[in-house]
């Protein structure tokens, strides 16, 4: 395996545990699409908590186990990443947690709609989707992600199951992937008060036009 | 302002389309005036349009875009690479 790409794996599940989008046992997986080649490094490990080089695998697109030990609980949801890879040529990496709140509404079939800003300035404007449950990795809950997944919406909540967030980037995934999670969490703190209230379509056109001028205007120093 | 035209390939031109006001808030801080361009022949080629007042910027902004501008070029299927033309 390509240590270059191996390193890039480890920092990016390592950024997923920095996030704090995940679950209390760090069960997930991070996968990076390996450049000109219809191949992923995927993490095999069951936690990204303290992933070391031995965690890491190299799986062909079709599935194919091509370098490395790749245990049966991670080997189940190969599927889910390499169909994002198949269906998306843009998506450079997967994420896969059980992050807490977003989980929540995953087991609750409940859809995440755009309830902080954040969702609006990193291309979730439309909220986020829930897929049909069927046993991890499966054919059938491959189909139902793919059926669930919006054009353009990069994250996907998988119902009694967790998260999968696709992105071009690690950093962008693991970025939404946070943004999710924060989303998931207040609107669970706010169904105490009445439930969430969704922001208003031409506010959330309104709140990326701001945050892409603040953006361009760069950091300021006094 | 010289006007500049920023053409690339989209997944899907109604998508892209779709998107028009969310395109024009992003693109506002580099220009304006922005207009959207498409195929007439129905290939998945497309263009906008806008009066740029830092075009060095613009380009800056575009090779290594922020979160921001990379989850709404996602958002608005559109395939790198982008090629600019300026008015002259």
């Amino acid at each position: 395996m390509e240590k270059d790409l191996v390193e890039r794996v480890l920092a990016a599940a390592a950024s997923v545990v920095g996030s704090g989008a995940i679950s209390a046992n760090g069960h997930g997986n991070v996968s990076l699409r390996v450049p000109g080649a219809e191949e992923m490094y995927f993490t095999s490990a069951p936690s990204l908590k303290g992933l070391g080089a031995d965690g890491i695998v190299r799986v062909g697109l079709d599935g194919t186990l091509l370098e490395g030990n790749l245990p049966p609980i991670q080997g189940a949801v190969v599927a889910m990443h390499t169909a994002m890879y198949q269906d998306h040529p843009d998506v450079g990496c997967v994420v896969h947690t059980h992050s807490p709140f977003a989980t929540a509404h995953a087991v609750a079939h409940r859809p995440i709609d755009c309830w902080i800003e954040a969702l609006a300035m990193f291309g979730l404007a439309d909220g986020i989707p829930v897929a049909d449950y069927a046993p991890r990795g499966s054919e059938q809950a491959v189909a139902n992600i793919r059926r669930a997944v919006r054009p353009g919406v990069p994250a996907v909540l998988l119902a009694n199951h967790g998260v999968l967030v696709f992105h071009r980037t690690p950093d962008l995934a693991v970025l939404v992937g946070g943004v999710v999670e924060e989303a998931a969490q207040a609107a669970i703190n706010a169904r105490t008060m009445g439930g969430p209230v969704e922001i208003p379509a031409d506010m959330r056109v309104a709140a990326l036009q701001r945050a892409m001028a603040f953006d361009t205007a760069g950091t300021k120093t006094a | 302002m010289p006007k500049i035209i920023i053409a690339h390939k989209v997944e899907d031109v109604d998508r892209w389309l779709g998107y028009k006001a969310e395109r024009a808030a992003v693109l506002s801080p580099f220009g304006s005036d922005v207009t959207d361009h498409v195929s007439m022949d129905g290939h998945d080629d497309v263009a906008v349009g806008l009066d740029v007042a830092d075009v060095a910027a613009l380009q800056a902004a575009v090779a290594s875009p922020s979160p921001e501008l990379a989850a709404a070029m996602q958002r608005h299927g559109v395939v790198p690479p982008l090629t600019f033309l300026i008015e002259k």
